[in-house]
């Protein structure tokens, strides 16, 4: 299984979305409130290059916003 | 060639979610066909004035309004964007961006629509790295930033407003008077010191490096450009219908909805529109539910006819 990594602001509705469905799916991952972890927003701007959520990290992949089609790809390739 | 299908549902929003119940609970064979579920409700914070929820997100309802449609037998065809509509002889054709083939005998259009852009020198660009059309979601990383928001109507006033409580400083540059007309709205705005309101400019040029640094503004009337350094721009000027697919088959006014009557008929027999992408007054969820189900009504009258 692939590492997934999110970086969210509580109040994203693109997060809920990518949450809600990582859960549906089963996968596991790590969220990093970045509205209050400002260790984790810097980290976010550096992968990313950008201010905006969600940012997911998907094994090597960084995908800002969340594209499901691609993400089910990465999780194919990665089984 | 007989069509694959009684009925063609555009979109996933409540408009066409709400059509298609409507459809099998008045047992036409129905399709729905759409790049995504849920349209702007998936990615709306709260929802306060949707009947039966005092209080629901927006990905709740959606996933409430889903699991009613899938109660009933409905061919879903979802992560398909209809990037062609048109009618042969008689019959209802759509071709997707993948090049799949959808044909019926009546069609809803209830594709809603996405955040309009400004259309200027660097928007694209720095789209993520600093511009943002989603307030409600990166307003917390501007912590202690200065920022502008776009926009005089009561979605710019309410983003201006929410960022007024996390950066600096906030400017608020519309072309013209707002537009704004919730009153609790305005007077928070104005009550709050860190917004300046600029009033009477339009945004020519967004400039940056590596992420936004700054915008230049000029008057819509006369000289004197101003430029104003920022670290993050939110666009709010409303909303643009996803129509292009069907501008060969029906008409669209000058903002480019389509243009349904009360009844939400197109004109074009057999054709139906629904929700945010119509001309209906105003673009609220209810509204655009009540449309889904008039569409059904048209389409069941229509299909009676023919048979």
């Amino acid at each position: 299984m692939v590492d997934v990594k999110i970086y969210t602001t509580p109040t994203c509705p693109y997060c809920i979305k990518a949450k809600d469905y990582f859960t549906k799916k089963g996968v596991k991952y790590t969220e990093y409130n970045v509205a209050q972890d400002r260790k984790a927003l810097q980290e976010m701007i550096k992968l990313s290059g950008g201010r905006s959520v969600p940012v997911i990290t998907a094994g090597d992949e960084v995908m800002i916003g969340f594209n499901q089609a691609r993400f089910d790809e990465i999780l194919e390739e990665g089984k | 060639m007989d069509p694959q299908h009684e009925l063609m549902i555009i979109g996933c929003g409540p408009a066409a979610i709400t059509a298609a119940i409507y459809a099998a609970r008045k047992r036409i064979e129905t399709m729905i066909v759409s790049k995504d579920i849920g349209g702007q409700v998936a990615t709306t914070f709260g929802i306060e004035n949707y009947p039966g929820f005092r209080y629901i997100t927006g990905p709740e309802l959606v996933d409430k309004f889903v699991e009613q449609m899938n109660q009933f037998d409905i061919e879903q065809h979802i992560g398909e964007r209809v990037t062609e509509l048109s009618r042969v002889g008689g019959y209802f054709v759509a071709v997707t961006e993948a090049g799949k083939e959808f044909s019926s005998k009546a069609a809803i259009i209830a594709t809603g629509a996405h955040p309009r852009e400004l259309g200027v020198p660097g928007e694209e660009r720095y789209r993520g790295k600093g511009v943002s059309y989603c307030a409600t979601c990166d307003a917390p990383l501007f912590a202690d930033a200065t920022v502008a928001v776009v926009g005089g109507g009561n979605s710019a006033l309410s983003a201006a407003f929410e960022l007024s409580r996390i950066a600096n400083k906030v400017y608020l540059i519309s072309r013209r008077e707002w537009r704004a007309d919730e009153a609790p709205l305005i007077e928070g705005v104005k009550a709050s010191a860190n917004i300046e309101p600029i009033t009477g400019y339009v945004v020519e040029q967004i400039a940056g490096e590596e992420m936004v640094k700054g915008v230049t503004l000029k008057p819509r009337g006369g000289n004197g450009r101003r430029s104003l350094t920022i670290d993050g721009i939110f666009i709010e000027i409303g909303l643009k219908p996803n129509s292009d697919f069907a501008k060969e088959l029906v008409a669209v006014n000058d903002y480019g909805e389509i243009m349904a009557d009360c009844d939400t008929f197109t004109g074009v027999p057999g054709l139906f529109a629904a929700g945010d992408v119509t001309n209906v007054k105003d673009k609220q969820i209810v509204i655009a539910a009540g449309q889904g189900a008039l569409a059904t009504m048209g389409v069941f009258e229509y299909l009676l006819k023919k048979r």
